[in-house]
């Protein structure tokens, strides 16, 4: 059997460059990666567990009720604008307790 | 950080504190007063009736520990909330009968800087003016530039984000960004990670355990078998890191505390240098065992306290106006690595008994320096061509022996306070003419 002289070539030529592909990325790396400093990676905080929702879980419902009365005036950032203006903000925010 | 307009500091935003689970909690139930609503300006004044802003002031009465009973009770002995630390200096340079004067004085000057749970976790703290930072949402962590540094800022924040001009921000910023809470914990924070005999409590930052260490994260760099040259030689018993891993850093000397005729208190420097200078250590224990640390001097003089009454501060010299520092401004390279001779036989990177005013030379004898240390012999440069002299004795200053008496008795030095913790000798007489020392 007479072999295809050219294909043989070809798949050599073929593995050749992946050879050279492969070793392309064995290269040694440049002097800026050897002389880079390590990054230090910061050591994580140490979080206490969150026991907060198991608590508010054994709560009773009325305690969920929230003070709309409160929160009418200290969610209202035009109302509390005007109030500033008018020092009144200034006057009662830090409260008589 | 631009300041609060004094509405925004009480608004509330209701879309994101509705995702936080203090937001279950009726406002009343931690700030008391009333839950009134009204447009009449008597309805408000109702509602504020014995209302508290931050209700985590008095540690006593503080409700965070309702739900936090493993963290809030020892807020009231975090340094953050005593600021013990300038209890234990100010009382040890004066006597229990000024203690009520030094008081009186911290009550106008320090205790503004108080941090209570809700100025870390809430608010601004109350020393920059308060204020909600997040519409009254709970941050598990402070933020750092405007909680943390809102307070440290002329040294720490300064230092570590390069304010200075010609200095570099500290590599742990610069390379991974860190902030502070990557490396004081909140058990540091809390008071929670040193407990005494006495309880969970520190009389001084510098008590107990270094929190945070450089050796959490470096060790392996670190000291004999590092295989660094420099670590190699120093050990880590003779340097601290920021001896050869800090740049300059800001001194501050002479606060002067008043108060403007309205009774608001003031303070004024009567300067301030940017200079790193290696001193003995003066706290020297297991924990932080150097010979040799930077140190950095605070705003003390012997007047700090003069409006609040004549020589309150008697025993002045009983603790240094230099103290151990630990700068946040750390480097790979610094002036100090560049070689040996850049600490060694240079005197000018020392606290020298000349760069220290005659009066206050007796209170920094424990950190002055009375000299470089030599170079060692092994690292002498080679100069090809040239005969190798035979190397001078080494003497450590920390080992040289005590200077002779002085001829004239009234130039002899004052003796050292007896309490040294170094026991160690007392540094020779002043290199140069005291007379010719730099104004202090």
């Amino acid at each position: 059997m007479k072999y295809p002289s050219r294909l043989f070539s070809s798949l050599w030529a073929a593995a050749g460059l992946l050879l050279v592909g492969c070793a392309a990325q064995q290269i040694a790396p440049t002097a800026a990666v050897v002389f880079a400093q390590p990054t230090p990676s910061p050591t994580p905080t140490q979080a206490p567990a969150d026991d907060t929702l198991q608590l508010v879980a054994l709560l009773p419902t009325p305690f969920f009720e929230p003070d709309t009365g409160c929160l009418e005036c200290h969610t209202n950032a035009a109302l509390l604008q005007k109030l500033g203006e008018e020092e009144v903000v200034e006057k009662i925010s830090e409260g008589t307790g | 950080m631009p300041p609060l307009e004094v509405w925004e500091k009480v608004l509330i935003d209701a879309a994101k504190y509705a995702g936080d689970v203090h937001s279950y909690i009726p406002c009343t139930t931690c700030h008391g007063g009333q839950n009134i609503s009204g447009d009449t300006m008597e309805a408000k004044y109702a509602a504020h009736e014995g209302m508290v802003a931050d209700p985590t002031t008095d540690p006593a009465a503080s409700v965070c520990a309702d739900c936090h009973p493993n963290i809030a009770p020892y807020q009231q002995y975090s340094l953050h909330f005593t600021l013990a630390g300038y209890d234990t200096v100010l009382q040890a340079r004066s006597v229990p009968e000024n203690h009520p004067i030094i008081e009186e004085g911290q009550q106008y000057h320090c205790n503004s800087c108080h941090a209570t749970c809700g100025q870390c976790h809430v608010s601004q703290p109350t020393s920059v003016g308060g204020g909600l930072i997040s519409g009254h949402t709970f941050n598990r962590t402070p933020s750092m530039s405007r909680q943390c540094t809102a307070c440290h800022g002329s040294r720490v924040k300064d230092e570590y984000t390069g304010a200075h001009e010609g200095l570099a921000a500290d590599v742990h910023l610069r390379k991974a960004r860190m902030v502070c809470t990557d490396c004081h914990t909140g058990s540091e924070m809390h008071g929670t990670d040193y407990v005494t005999a006495d309880g969970p409590t520190r009389a001084h930052r510098y008590d107990g355990p270094q929190t945070p260490a450089c050796l959490d994260c470096h060790a392996e760099v670190t000291g004999i078998g590092s295989g660094n040259e420099y670590h190699e030689a120093h050990g880590t018993e003779v340097l601290s890191c920021q001896v050869c891993h800090s740049i300059a850093y800001i001194n501050c000397y002479d606060c002067h505390l008043q108060q403007t005729d309205e009774g608001k208190p003031y303070y004024r420097l009567a300067h301030e240098d940017i200079r790193l200078l290696i001193g003995r250590n003066p706290r020297r224990d297991n924990y932080r065992p150097y010979r040799y640390v930077p140190v950095r001097h605070s705003p003390t003089f012997r007047d700090l306290l003069v409006f609040y009454g004549e020589d309150v501060l008697p025993n002045f010299d009983a603790l240094p106006t230099w103290g151990y520092a630990t700068p946040h401004n750390i480097q790979l390279r610094t002036p100090q690595t560049e070689s040996c001779e850049s600490c060694h036989e240079n005197d000018a990177v020392f606290l020298t008994p000349d760069k220290v005013p005659e009066e206050l030379r007796l209170a920094n004898a424990p950190v002055i320096v009375p000299f470089a240390p030599p170079i060692p012999e092994l690292y002498r440069p080679y100069v090809p061509g040239q005969e190798v002299a035979p190397p001078p004795a080494v003497v450590d200053p920390m080992d040289a022996p005590p200077p002779p008496p002085t001829a004239d008795p009234m130039d002899a030095p004052p003796p050292l306070p007896t309490a040294d913790p170094m026991d160690a000798p007392p540094p020779p007489p002043p290199t140069v003419d005291p007379m010719d020392a730099p104004p202090g």
